[in-house]
């Protein structure tokens, strides 16, 4: 209820839409959903945080494991779209300059959406 | 129709205006706590910024409290209002000794947002009582940093 994650992966890319808020309760879901994803390979992963209403430390913990593990693998692992608050938190933890951060969803990714 | 927003939180006679919450010392309970955070924040005409602030300032203390409270017990979060600052005790039971962690991105985020930030560990009166208190002034902290 709190915490939805989509995800809409093709050829090896996946966009992962989070909806709600990311804390201690909600972080556990969201680190199954990101196990679950890189399971399956992905080279390339982008975070859509449009919808993400909070995120603490907690959350951004999970973000940045997953992150490892996808650079582990040769991949990349993206933020997009962060709103205000999240983006404060990723600033005052310095992961701002960790995650590429972008201000939107990246093109490719919609069109793909769309398809 | 002036007078409404300079004493709202003053309190009748300069009583101490004081808000005690008790929770499960459960995860699933932090929104609540987040959204009573900010609805008291908004009664001392916090700015949106100052409110989204103390929200997760107290959302990252709960948490990391949680991780050290004996489960089955309560969380306290006891908040004192004047007229230009809020201070939040938020405190739970625990069996450890150890104070809060002060090297992880919960602290860093804690200290960041809010003005000032006290943790309390088990002490020789209160061996089995962990505590966090910080405080935020309105309109202290204008931007400190530049640009990035």
């Amino acid at each position: 209820m709190e915490l939805k994650v989509s995800t809409r992966s093709q050829a090896g890319c996946a966009l992962v839409a989070i909806t709600g808020e990311i804390d201690l309760y909600t972080a556990p879901h969201l680190q199954s959903e990101f196990t679950r994803l890189l399971q399956e390979g992905p080279s390339r992963v982008v975070i859509d945080m449009s919808a993400v209403d909070f995120c603490d430390s907690t959350g951004m913990n999970v973000l940045l494991s997953a992150l490892k593990r996808m650079k582990e693998q040769g991949g990349a692992l993206d933020v997009a779209a962060p709103r205000p608050a999240v983006r404060k938190i990723l600033q005052v933890t310095g992961l701002d300059s960790v995650f590429t951060v972008y201000d939107e969803v990246p093109q490719e990714f919609l069109i793909a959406e769309g398809s | 129709m002036t007078e409404e927003t300079e004493t709202r939180a003053e309190g009748v006679a300069g009583i101490r205006d004081v808000v005690s919450i008790r929770l499960p010392a459960a995860s699933a309970y932090l929104s609540v706590l987040r959204t009573a955070t900010a609805g008291l924040a908004a009664r001392l005409d916090f700015t949106l910024d100052e409110i989204e602030d103390l929200r997760i300032a107290v959302d990252e203390a709960c948490a990391m409290l949680l991780s050290e409270a004996v489960p089955g017990t309560d969380l306290t979060a006891e908040f004192e209002l004047t007229g230009q600052e809020m201070q939040v005790r938020v405190e739970v039971a625990t069996v450890g000794s150890s104070a809060p962690k002060r090297d992880d991105f919960a602290w860093m985020v804690l200290t960041a947002l809010a003005d000032d930030v006290d943790a309390v560990a088990p002490s020789q009166g209160f061996p089995d009582r962990m505590a966090i208190v910080l405080r935020k002034r309105r309109g202290a902290a204008q931007r400190t940093a530049g640009p990035a």
